[in-house]
């Protein structure tokens, strides 16, 4: 049977909408809105009603990639509930966590992102805050003979910020002092980033310093809340993964 | 030089908005053209006439060029090219996600999972929630270096499919688990010691996970001193007050 042009169009348009919604389907229904993208962290996580309260968009490309990571960094609440999380996406696929778990706590939470610390939790009343972050020089050894690790504790160092309101449930901390790509195990460099990644190590017991690794600290948060005279309104004690004060993306 | 024919032809062409199909335009009328002169010349016509007659027989250019722009619509012309490589794109892209990016075993397993899946026992607690049903009954408890290891098995039925990176269904890490003797603190390789509590904690069992595309099966584990007679699920990190209980036969 010869079909003319209009059927074999019409038959073209349903193969078309078929193996789109396939490709669709195999992609795991990704999403591609941040309402899409916080519904899938509702039903992923059993909640509901999330509300975005930072959006931030970033992108990074691995230098044999030829389509570059499009990340996405969420911090949304219901309630009294917030959390932070990321979606990628390279090319149409969108990955939830790629680089980072999700981080959910009550009141309020703190993510770091690329240089800049935020806050989220409810601050109707605040008219600005103040932030102190606590690194410590964490050294843990790890034995492969024994299996036995040992920790190693060493100075600690307070680091303060005053931070920007943004909106009724977000303040902003910039905390970046040395460049993005001036850190190293060995530099000289005292801010808190690059404390965040040298004062956190892990290595086999014995090995020459090329084996360093750099350990998980969760490193505490000090909030301060004053209200517009001054006074202060309340503090929030929280924490903060090292890995986030990094400077990557 | 451009023969008589040709000069028609472009003549019938130029009214064809649709450019694309100007050239197989052109060669059927060429075609037709053939035709009717070879069959003159087998009348014994001379060749310039067989010519001039077929010519002739084609009819007025600008008439015939309007009746085929009419049948070869541009918008029409337009949409089916527009199908044809869209079509043979998306067919391109799926193979390519099917093979590259998701694995047909991820999409057979999922699929076999979710057609298998087994409801759970009558008996098992329950609790609705927005975007569906979350169930737990009590598993197997047995010895383990000297622990008593309880599990928990928890059957989730969703509204709508989760992605494919979603194997081992919804996220239930941040739950509370407790039992008689107070909260159990979820297994987290602490950074501090780098070791195992010796017991008192819970895990998630993802060896045990089934994944279909909106039925999830879960086991969890808790790491006690002696068996337990219930335990409970809740999610107060989440603001939800719902309390999931599972209780243990005591044995005989």
């Amino acid at each position: 049977m010869k079909l003319s042009r209009g059927q074999k169009t019409v038959r073209n348009l349903a193969l078309c909408a078929l193996l789109g919604a396939l490709v669709y389907t195999m992609l795991g229904f990704p999403p591609y809105t941040v309402r899409g993208m916080l519904d899938r962290v509702e039903r992923l996580y059993l909640l509901s009603d999330l509300e975005p309260v930072l959006v931030v968009r970033d992108s990074w490309r691995y230098s044999n990639n030829f389509l570059p990571h499009h990340v996405t960094h969420l911090i949304a609440r219901t309630g009294d509930t917030y959390v932070s999380t990321e979606f990628t996406r390279h090319g149409l696929e969108v990955r939830p966590e790629y680089r980072r778990n999700l981080a959910m706590s009550r009141d309020a939470l703190c993510l770091g992102l690329n240089g800049t610390l935020y806050v989220a939790g409810d601050f109707a009343g605040a008219a600005s805050a103040s932030l102190e972050v606590t690194a410590q020089r964490t050294t843990r050894t790890y034995d492969p003979e024994t299996e036995e690790y040992e920790l190693t504790l060493g100075e600690r160092k307070t680091f303060t910020y005053s931070g920007e309101k943004d909106g009724d449930a977000l303040f902003t901390f910039d905390y970046r002092e040395d460049g993005p790509d001036n850190w190293g195990a060995w530099g000289p460099y005292t801010g808190l980033e690059a404390a965040a990644h040298n004062w956190y190590s892990v290595y086999p017991k014995g090995a020459s310093d090329g084996v360093r690794g750099v350990l998980h600290g969760d490193l505490p948060v000090k909030v301060t809340l004053y209200d517009e005279a001054g006074g202060v309104l309340d503090t929030l004690e929280l924490s903060i993964d090292n890995y986030e004060l990094h400077s990557y993306p | 030089m451009r023969d008589e024919f040709q000069i028609w032809v472009d003549a019938v062409c130029e009214q064809v908005r649709f450019r694309p199909d100007r050239k197989g335009i052109a060669r059927e009328l060429r075609v037709h053209y053939d035709d009717h002169v070879k069959d003159l010349l087998r009348l014994g016509r001379d060749p310039a006439l067989a010519e001039e007659r077929a010519l002739a027989a084609m009819g007025n250019a600008q008439e015939v060029g309007r009746a085929l722009d009419k049948v070869h619509k541009p918008w029409l012309g337009w949409l089916w090219e527009v199908s044809r490589a869209l079509a043979l794109t998306l067919t391109v892209l799926a193979l390519a996600t099917l093979f590259w990016t998701v694995g047909p075993d991820s999409l057979v397993e999922r699929t076999i999972d979710e057609l298998t899946w087994e409801e759970p026992p009558a008996s098992a607690a329950k609790v609705e929630l927005e975007h569906g049903t979350l169930y737990a009954a009590p598993g197997d408890v047995t010895e383990e270096d000297g622990h008593t290891v309880a599990e928990v098995r928890l059957w989730m039925k969703m509204g709508d499919p989760l992605g494919t990176e979603c194997w081992y269904g919804i996220r239930s890490w941040f739950f509370t688990w407790r039992d008689g003797r107070g909260e159990l603190s979820h297994y987290r390789r602490d950074n501090a010691s780098w070791t195992w509590p010796e017991s008192r904690y819970w895990i998630y069992n993802a060896e045990a996970a089934s994944s279909g595309w909106t039925r999830f099966r879960q086991t969890v584990k808790l790491v006690l001193d002696e068996p337990p007679r219930w335990a409970e699920a809740s999610y107060p990190l989440s603001g939800q007050d719902w309390v999931l209980r599972v209780e243990w036969e005591a044995e005989s």
